[in-house]
């Protein structure tokens, strides 16, 4: 019934895609469903996502500057995935014929992402068993490609001797049960993923604090529809970090190592630090990426033990001017000495909103130091603190065109009106923010069609380390389009500046206006 | 043979899915059970993968030729937010002068438009040429401030529209309707412009380069 040329074809072009696609999808998944259940260990597909951030090319870099913490890393990831779907079709395709090729090719993305798994800064496993996803990938993937191979060439074998085509039966047998493999390795990592933080946070009950938290003053909220929560709500707060994967890191075996410039080296289990002395201070932190009028500012209220008390129990050696804080993956961030020594409320902090602090943003504990930006004081999934010497090292956006030293700029946002908000006349009420961390906020000004500048109301300020609201009603509205501009001044009696500067280096300035309507 | 190809298909579908899902997902995962604290909701849309997916119309090849990379291309736009984008855009000098308060010292709309979620109909120089001198004149003298704004306001509606929808009668951020009619290659605005190049993503705003600068209805 078959004419000898159809027995004597290759297998269609789809089957040899779907044998590739197949090969690396069951690889990749088995591997990060290994992944999901080892401690600390990224998947094999994070793994090259990480390389991927670390060698980017500077636009690139600026692109992930403006973006990170937002859509960034799920596009990243999409990237990865994609780039590694089209290349496994690929090399099925040529496999049918040449099945060397396609075992070299796959061989060759195993090793890349091996590569990519012993160098992977993001790890908090250790080296041996952060290669075991991605060398159990290669061996899956390996497999899972000579079975199906084996199978298509089955096929045609077997089509020339049995019309029915018992090979193509074959084939699909081997396709199901590859494809059960990769069903299997989903589900394993979908389950398991961050599952040893997420249950030892379960887990926590937060002691209180020796040192409370005063309560929020009367009136610091103002009364407007629009203006931010005084304190920003744990699901609202802005996270802008480098983690394609949130860390794992459990508070069970978890370790602050404190050493560097200091008489005596400390380690510091999770226990030991809900034992000490813990302080609750609302700190509004700012991320270096605002915009002016941006949304990356918020303030919470922490709990946690004094940076400072830690460096008294270790001993700082003279000559040191810094602190290195590391996170669990890897990431780094100097601080001065002087910032968590002085009087301001810098700490480690384990509880944000009378919560433990949620897996987003560092568990089990991070850094907060009043009036730095999170790029140089932030350190979420805080694993150590070294006393050291600015000269000495150089933290993660330091060494990515960055300054070492940032300082929060003081600035002011309009909340309300939104852009374009259409108001009725008799009801023009404004209102936001404005921050000035360790200063604090004198001042906050308006000027509606550029005219003269005149103050807005502020609301009572909590402390300086936190925003301050501000309000205004325009009774004198005129119906029509205008536009309100602000500009803040601290108590030191500066003036924001109207000079716009980017977020590179260190961060933006200028004043935010926002144009709207009365009806 | 039918059979088994369907059932290809759909393994290959199947494990496709599950394939993105299980990869996909380790970035989120870990916010359930009361960690659920992603960035805000200014975080760009996920379309931004393919900004050039849902372009439409006539002029998008030549734009794409006059503006093949770069800051003020296709996929340079999707990184900014919308008057930053614009900025970069070598057709969209005299839109970007007139919206930053170097056409009008009284008129700068940068933050205004960088702010919020938003439909933007963007007049290429080609529009502004023909427009009388006269009317470039009064609008860019202090009274004609409010000129200015009113029909700047009428090229904008506050939410973003995918060219499959945009089809209707939206309310701009003037405050008066606007009418668009047509799909494709052929879609008209207001009765009164053509849409060159429709879909292209910004940041926070869908961008519809159009012919003719839109003139309010007289209040």
């Amino acid at each position: 019934m078959n004419t000898s040329t159809e027995s004597r074809a290759t297998a269609p072009w789809w089957a040899g895609a779907i044998s590739g696609f197949l090969a690396a999808a069951s690889g990749v998944a088995v591997g990060t469903g290994v992944a999901a259940l080892l401690q600390g260990v990224p998947s094999p597909i994070e793994s090259v996502g990480n390389r991927a951030i670390d060698y980017a090319p500077p636009f690139l870099k600026e692109f992930a500057v403006k973006q990170f913490g937002t859509a960034d890393k799920p596009i990243l990831i999409g990237g990865v995935v994609a780039t590694l779907a089209l290349f496994a079709i690929v090399a099925g395709i040529i496999g049918r014929k040449k099945p060397r090729v396609a075992i070299g090719a796959v061989t060759f993305l195993g090793v890349l992402a091996i590569a990519a798994a012993a160098i992977d800064r993001t790890t908090t496993a250790s080296r041996a068993l952060t290669l075991v996803p991605s060398v159990i990938t290669l061996i899956v993937s390996l497999a899972a490609l000579l079975v199906l191979l084996a199978n298509l060439r089955g096929r045609e074998e077997a089509a020339a001797a049995h019309p029915l085509g018992l090979g193509r039966r074959g084939f699909l047998k081997a396709s199901l049960g590859v494809t059960a493999l990769v069903v299997f390795g989903g589900a394993v990592g979908q389950l398991f993923g961050n599952a040893a933080a997420a249950a030892s946070r379960a887990g926590i009950r937060l002691p209180r604090a020796t040192t409370p938290a005063a309560a929020v003053p009367a009136g610091a909220q103002v009364d407007i529809q629009g203006v931010s929560e005084f304190v920003t709500p744990n699901r609202d707060f802005y996270r802008v970090d480098t983690a394609l994967r949130i860390p794992d890191v459990p508070a069970e075996g978890w370790n602050l190592r404190i050493h560097g410039m200091v008489d005596k080296e400390l380690n510091l289990s999770f226990r030991d630090i809900m034992n000490m002395d813990l302080e609750e201070h609302r700190v509004t932190l700012t991320c270096v990426s605002n915009e002016v009028g941006g949304p990356y500012v918020g303030n919470a209220l922490w709990l946690g033990v004094r940076v400072a008390t830690l460096l008294e129990m270790a001993g700082v050696q003279d000559g040191a001017d810094a602190i290195k804080s590391t996170s669990a993956d890897r990431w780094t961030a100097g601080s001065p000495l002087e910032t968590v020594t002085d009087d301001r409320n810098a700490m480690v902090a384990i509880g944000m909103n009378g919560q433990p602090l949620p897996l987003a943003h560092g568990f089990p504990a991070r850094l907060v130091i009043p009036g730095l930006y999170g790029f140089v004081s932030a350190t979420k999934w805080l694993t150590e603190i070294e006393v050291t010497k600015f000269s000495d090292f150089k933290g993660y956006w330091t060494t990515r065109d960055y300054t070492a030293l940032a300082p929060i700029k003081f600035s002011s946002r309009i909340d309300v009106p939104k852009s374009f908000q259409a108001f009725p006349q008799d009801k023009v009420r404004m209102g936001g923010v404005a921050w000035a961390q360790t200063v604090g906020i004198e001042k906050v000004e308006l000027s509606i069609d550029k005219g003269d500048w005149f103050e807005a109301d502020l609301a009572p300020e909590d402390t300086v380390e936190t925003w301050r609201q501000w309000s205004y009603q325009w009774d004198e509205a005129t119906a029509g389009i205008h536009t309100v501009m602000i500009r803040s001044t601290n108590k030191n009696g500066e003036t924001q500046t109207s000079e716009r500067a980017p977020i590179r280096p260190n961060g933006t300035t200028g004043w935010q206006s926002v144009q709207f309507r009365v009806e | 043979m039918r059979t088994t190809t369907k059932s290809f298909a759909v393994a290959a579908v199947a494990s496709l899915a599950l394939f993105t899902a299980a990869c996909g997902s380790s970035d989120s995962e870990g916010t359930d059970a009361g960690a659920t604290d992603t960035a805000t909701s200014d975080a760009p849309s996920s379309d931004a993968a393919d900004p050039a997916a849902d372009l439409v119309g006539s002029g998008c090849a030549a734009y794409a030729e006059a503006v093949p990379d770069g800051a003020g291309s296709v996929s340079g736009m999707a990184q900014d937010p919308v008057a930053t984008a614009a900025s970069n855009n070598p057709l969209l000098t005299t839109l970007v002068k007139s919206v930053s308060g170097q056409l009008n010292p009284d008129v700068d709309l940068v933050d205004t438009l960088n702010g919020g979620e938003f439909t933007v109909f963007a007049p290429v120089d080609d529009a502004f040429a023909k427009l009388p001198a006269a009317t470039v004149k009064a609008v860019s003298e202090e009274p004609g401030g409010k000129t200015l704004s009113s029909i700047l306001t009428y090229h904008v509606i506050p939410k973003r529209i995918a060219p499959a929808d945009i089809d209707g009668t939206f309310a701009t951020v003037n405050g008066a309707d606007l009418t668009i009619t047509g799909s494709g290659d052929d879609i008209e605005v207001g009765g009164q412009a053509k849409v060159i190049c429709g879909g292209v993503q910004t940041a926070n705003a869908t961008v519809y380069l159009i012919d003719t600068v839109l003139m309010p209805p007289a209040a």
